[in-house]
């Protein structure tokens, strides 16, 4: 497990509940994802379990707080924070969000969308240059799910992600999730935004639950990406043609407040390598 | 369009304050009742991750004063206090100043105190890990043994720098033990004593206890980096059948006291 990429196959969100059941028992899987800023701290036991996970796993760190689409400088100690968690547990791939969440150094510590518009890409792709430069590597980039949307974009979510991409040089971590539930928000056609987006540059995909907000009117209802429940068939039947157009990618389960047992999750990595599994001998036979 | 730092501020703006809503919608597409319900969603959103993170930091805090009066709390705290930081583990360092002010907490005039116990704890556990002892190679007590008593005045200990002294009125360790989520017994605490409290660490995490006040007074002097002559007389001052070597013992097999050293083998 010594390549630098992630394996194409099935892995989950590690969270803490879940830690000191996974190192007992091990179950068999390729790779797990954690949130970088939960190992921030300069020493301590979570730091020294996460060594432990990473001595028999392949590992992914994906950040949450770095604010690429922020007006304000880089986080520079958040980013040497980063940097150091890298050094030290020398993940197989490094990731962020395509949001903001701060201004004038206050924090909203939430995935907050951007208006697509020329200046938004502009700050975002210098914030993500500057990143890349200082950590040495390519970063991964997600697209999050939104609920509101500015007036007067310039630019398409999908046509503003591969623009970053291609400008940046960066990788592309698509979120099928969030991709389902943008296009029932915003109403538009979720295969046209997978239509959009270079195969080359997808390198991680996404899968997690969401739930909807249901108002009296139900045109005024809508869906909010919780990360608390199963992945629901729409989303799962949107993942088996992301696979079919961008081949077999890393794929991991997300589950964040509502935390199932373990072996939930499991379940869920091994629907989601079932669909990969299914593909690959076409894959295999278009290579031959 | 306007400009990405008013479109960021509005959007800031309206998660601190439900009044600052219509200022952010007139940037959105789409109806202003729809949007109104999505706005309040993204602020239910960043309350609860920061009530979440506070909750995670404070779990004793939480458990004192029940999950609803906790919340109310963490909210107010979250509209005085923004957070600074991407990484949430930083967020809440004034909660415990912010509870000596909350009127609704002054019937609880320990809490801000188990909040900064629990503050400092937090702090212990992401502290930098110090390199294992045994593989330090050399002894390193061997001062302590080879240094006659009446040069205590020469004799240092290298400490753990993450061990934290605290101090209170309160009787904190006692407070502390019977809020623990696994603690069966008797809930009873004597809010008459005071306490000295060391925060220290093992392989496993943060731990808590209480000292005499002869112990105390010796650690804040070893701790400060000074001799153990004057630590030692501090602590004879507290208590005069003070036992040193039990003393030392104790947080030397702790790990807090690393080495000692002195300055006669120096010179």
């Amino acid at each position: 497990m010594d390549s630098n990429k992630l394996p194409a196959r099935a892995g989950i969100g590690l969270r803490g509940p879940h830690i000191a059941e996974l190192l007992a028992t091990k179950p068999a899987l390729d790779w797990l994802e954690v949130h970088s800023e939960n190992y921030f701290g300069s020493g301590g036991p979570a730091l020294r379990q996460l060594d432990q996970v990473r001595a028999d796993y392949a590992l992914s760190l994906h950040g949450v707080g770095l604010s690429l689409g922020s007006t304000d400088p880089l986080n520079l100690s958040h980013l040497s924070k980063l940097k150091g968690l890298i050094s030290r547990i020398a993940p197989h791939s490094v990731s962020e969000h395509l949001c903001w969440s701060s201004i004038g150094g206050r924090f909203l510590n939430d995935l907050l969308p951007l208006p697509y518009s020329e200046e938004a890409l502009d700050v975002v792709c210098r914030n993500i240059q500057q990143a890349q430069e200082f950590l040495g590597r390519r970063l991964l980039i997600e697209n999050v799910s939104s609920y509101i949307r500015f007036g007067d974009e310039a630019l398409n979510e999908w046509d503003f992600l591969a623009e970053v991409a291609r400008r940046c040089d960066c990788d592309i971590l698509l979120d099928v999730n969030n991709i389902y539930v943008s296009s029932v928000n915003h109403g538009f056609d979720a295969q046209q935004y997978l239509a959009a987006i270079v195969p080359a540059r997808v390198a991680e995909i996404h899968l997690a639950g969401h739930e909807s907000d249901i108002a009296e009117d139900e045109s005024d209802s809508f869906l909010i990406d919780t990360h608390s429940r199963p992945v629901c068939d729409e989303v799962w039947s949107l993942y088996a043609k992301a696979v079919q157009r961008f081949g077999p990618r890393p794929t991991l389960i997300e589950w964040d407040s509502d935390l199932p047992t373990l072996d939930i999750l499991l379940n869920e990595a091994d629907k989601a390598q079932q669909i990969l599994d299914a593909l690959t001998p076409v894959q295999h036979a278009r290579a031959a | 369009m306007h400009a990405l730092p008013e479109i960021q501020s509005r959007f800031y703006a309206a998660m601190m304050l439900p009044q600052n809503e219509s200022a952010l919608e007139h940037l959105l597409q789409g109806q202003t009742d729809k949007n109104a319900r999505r706005i309040a969603a993204y602020r239910r959103n960043v309350t609860v991750n920061l009530c979440t993170a506070l909750a995670l930091t404070y779990p004793v805090t939480q458990r004192i004063v029940g999950d609803t009066f906790f919340r109310e709390a963490a909210r107010l705290y979250a509209s005085l206090e923004p957070s600074r930081s991407g990484d949430l583990n930083d967020y809440g360092a004034n909660f415990a100043n912010f509870i000596e002010g909350y009127p609704h907490a002054a019937e609880l005039p320990y809490l801000a105190d188990v909040a900064r116990l629990e503050w400092q704890l937090q702090v212990l556990a992401l502290a930098a890990d110090v390199k294992d002892l045994a593989t330090t190679g050399a002894a390193p007590f061997a001062a302590l043994a080879t240094t006659p008593p009446d040069r205590y005045d020469a004799l240092f200990f290298e400490c753990d720098s993450a061990a934290i002294r605290m101090n209170s009125t309160w009787p904190l360790d006692e407070i502390w033990r019977v809020n623990q989520a696994d603690f069966a017994g008797d809930m009873q605490v004597d809010f008459t004593q005071s306490c000295q409290l060391l925060l220290w660490r093992t392989a496993h995490g943060a731990q808590l206890s209480a000292l005499s006040k002869a112990e105390a007074a010796l650690l804040d002097e070893l701790l400060a980096g000074r001799a153990l002559a004057g630590a030692v007389e501090l602590a004879l001052e507290q208590a005069t059948d003070f036992d040193l070597g039990a003393c030392l013992q104790r947080w030397i097999a702790a790990g807090v006291l690393r080495g000692a050293f002195s300055n006669l083998e120096r010179s």
